[in-house]
């Protein structure tokens, strides 16, 4: 299956897995392994949302003619999870776990409720406007690099 | 075409889950301070009027309190479609929930008629509302079909038959009406622990018991069918106990009830032991303790049906109520109380603006420390409500007190977190 919910929500278990594995590095005080993961992660997770904010959402608004329905929310979420990204980069580079897991609790609680709305209600969405166009979409969005 | 989503846009504000959290615990610490005042009356009887007041205080003050804050908070998330004037549904479920339990106790201790009719009158209006309210919402739902949505169609569902077997009761109780009452109670009960407590958990459990601890996803078979085939149960159960009054029949209902129960504990269990998150936060010592018990609640339920003379025990459907209520309930929402309260506090400053929030993360709000501490306390409190119901004169106040202790605890955690909203909030709307 290649629709929009199919690809878009394999693509955030990608990403919970490196976090994962960035955040068991954290736990276990390796802060050397932790931030060579979170930078896969944060790699991923960014063009996560460059995919989103540049091809999907666009395409969508335009279908839709709706700028400022879900896809406004969506992009407000991401910009606060752009925030805890910095603050756990920062936090790998200084090497404290501490705060690294601080900041990675609160990404995942705000990034499963964000993912829960994008694939039980805006990807949906997406795959009954977009249907026509989606095979395009999906080329465009995979020659966006990674961060 | 479509209209596509207003949706998720118009989560409410943060003062309508928030004021059904902060009330809730409150109920549970008056519920310590009755059983210390009490005595071990408190506990003597399922059939006792201070029972009943002690178990309404828990049920209607915090399990449905804070069940149906958490409700309102996530039904745009989860249903796709927002709650129709979700203040207004608020305040009238708040006032009538609040009015009607304190009431309905009251009632209960005084044996006073008229204090109990306006305890159905105020239950009936202000949990009418927000089971309107949901059932409005959920219809119009543009979510995706999943095994959480139908969930919780049918936890309100059966909050719905609860509440009305409960307004029966009252009136039945209060005007001396011919009902079978022991009968009817025991429909009341059981629509209420599993048509609503526990589906309402296992819709939730589907989504974040995955989600937050990275486990596997609850196997097809059983996310798809548990509720379906607990509702069906339940409706056989109650219109056989109602109406045939075969002995059998009930027995094997009752039976296949507890199967389910405890295939959804002990997954529950089984997935969380598969987490690939290790991190053990105090949220996940809440779950692990609440699925333990309500694992070992169906198997001395089962071991009941099995086992005459334990049948015959008045202390089994005691033991069953501290574990299920206790053990289960509470656990499983206060463990849920300490992610959604630091979230929605960390969340709403967060929202004011980029780099505004003074808060670097949830763990600003609320330390693990603080909810760890309290549930050592819990975990005490509810082995010594256990012990209270087997040895009475050794339990009874070391378990009243630890209840009111990690009431007042929860309290002060729940309580320290909104401060930290209200202290940052004027700074931020001032640079606004």
């Amino acid at each position: 299956m290649s629709d929009v919910v199919h690809v878009m929500s394999e693509d955030h278990k990608v990403c919970d897995d490196y976090f994962e594995q960035a955040e068991a590095a954290a736990g276990s005080g390796d802060m050397v392994g932790c931030a060579a993961r979170f930078e896969v992660f944060r790699g991923a997770l960014l063009r996560h949302f460059r995919q989103e904010e540049e091809v999907l959402f666009p395409g969508f608004e335009e279908a839709t003619g709706n700028t400022m329905g879900p896809t406004r929310m969506m992009r407000q979420e991401h910009e606060m999870m752009r925030e805890l990204i910095e603050r756990m980069r920062l936090a790998a580079e200084a090497a404290s776990a501490e705060e690294y897991l601080g900041a990675a609790d609160t990404l995942m609680v705000l990034m499963q409720q964000h993912n829960m709305k994008e694939e039980g209600i805006l990807y949906p969405m997406c795959d009954s406007v977009l249907a026509d166009q989606w095979g395009e979409l999906h080329m465009k969005m995979q020659d966006i690099p990674p961060e | 075409m479509i209209q596509p989503g207003l949706s998720f846009e118009q989560a409410p504000p943060l003062a309508v889950p928030f004021r059904f959290f902060l009330l809730a615990p409150f109920f549970l610490l008056a519920s310590g301070l009755l059983m210390l005042a009490l005595g071990p009356a408190a506990l003597a009887s399922r059939w006792a009027p201070e029972t009943l007041a002690l178990t309404h205080l828990v049920t209607l003050g915090f399990v449905a309190q804070t069940m149906i804050g958490a409700v309102l908070q996530v039904l745009p998330v989860v249903a796709g479609s927002p709650v129709i004037h979700p203040g207004g549904v608020a305040l009238t479920t708040l006032l009538g929930l609040n009015g009607g339990t304190l009431l309905l106790v009251f009632g209960f201790l005084a044996a006073s008629p008229p204090a109990l009719q306006a305890a159905a009158a105020l239950l009936a209006l202000g949990l009418g509302a927000v089971v309107l309210a949901a059932g409005v919402a959920m219809v119009r739902g543009k979510a995706a079909a999943s095994p959480t949505v139908y969930g919780l169609r049918l936890a309100f569902l059966g909050l719905a038959v609860t509440v009305a077997l409960g307004v029966l009761l009252a009136l039945a109780l209060a005007q001396g009406l011919a009902l079978p009452l022991q009968k009817v109670v025991s429909a009341h009960v059981s629509w209420g622990l599993f048509g609503w407590v526990l589906a309402l958990v296992a819709a939730v459990a589907y989504q974040v018991v995955p989600m937050f601890q990275m486990t596997p996803q609850y196997p097809q078979s059983l996310s798809r069918w548990l509720l379906p085939a607990l509702f069906l149960g339940l409706s056989l159960r109650t219109v056989t106990e109602l109406f045939s009054g075969s002995e059998t029949l009930l027995h094997l209902l009752d039976g296949l009830l507890g199967l389910l129960v405890l295939g959804f504990g002990a997954a529950t269990l089984r997935l969380q032991q598969q987490r690939r998150r290790r991190l053990r936060d105090a949220t996940l010592m809440f779950w692990q303790l609440g699925m333990g018990a309500l694992v070992l609640a169906a198997a001395l339920w089962l071991g009941g049906l099995l086992v005459a003379p334990l049948a015959e025990d008045p202390r089994l459907p005691l033991l069953l109520g501290v574990l299920v209520l206790g053990g289960f309930a509470l656990s499983v929402i206060n463990g849920m109380l300490y992610k959604i309260v630091p979230f929605l506090v960390w969340f709403h400053l967060q929202a004011r603006g980029p780099g505004k929030s003074p808060l670097k993360s949830m763990k600003d709000v609320l330390t693990d420390r603080m909810a760890q501490g309290q549930f050592y306390t819990h975990a005490a409190a509810v082995l010594l409500l256990l012990g209270a119901v087997l040895a009475p004169a050794w339990c009874f106040y070391p378990a009243a007190l630890l209840t009111t202790l990690s009431a007042a605890w929860l309290a002060r955690n729940l309580i320290a977190a909104i401060g930290v909203y209200r202290r940052a909030l004027p700074a931020l709307v001032a640079g606004a």
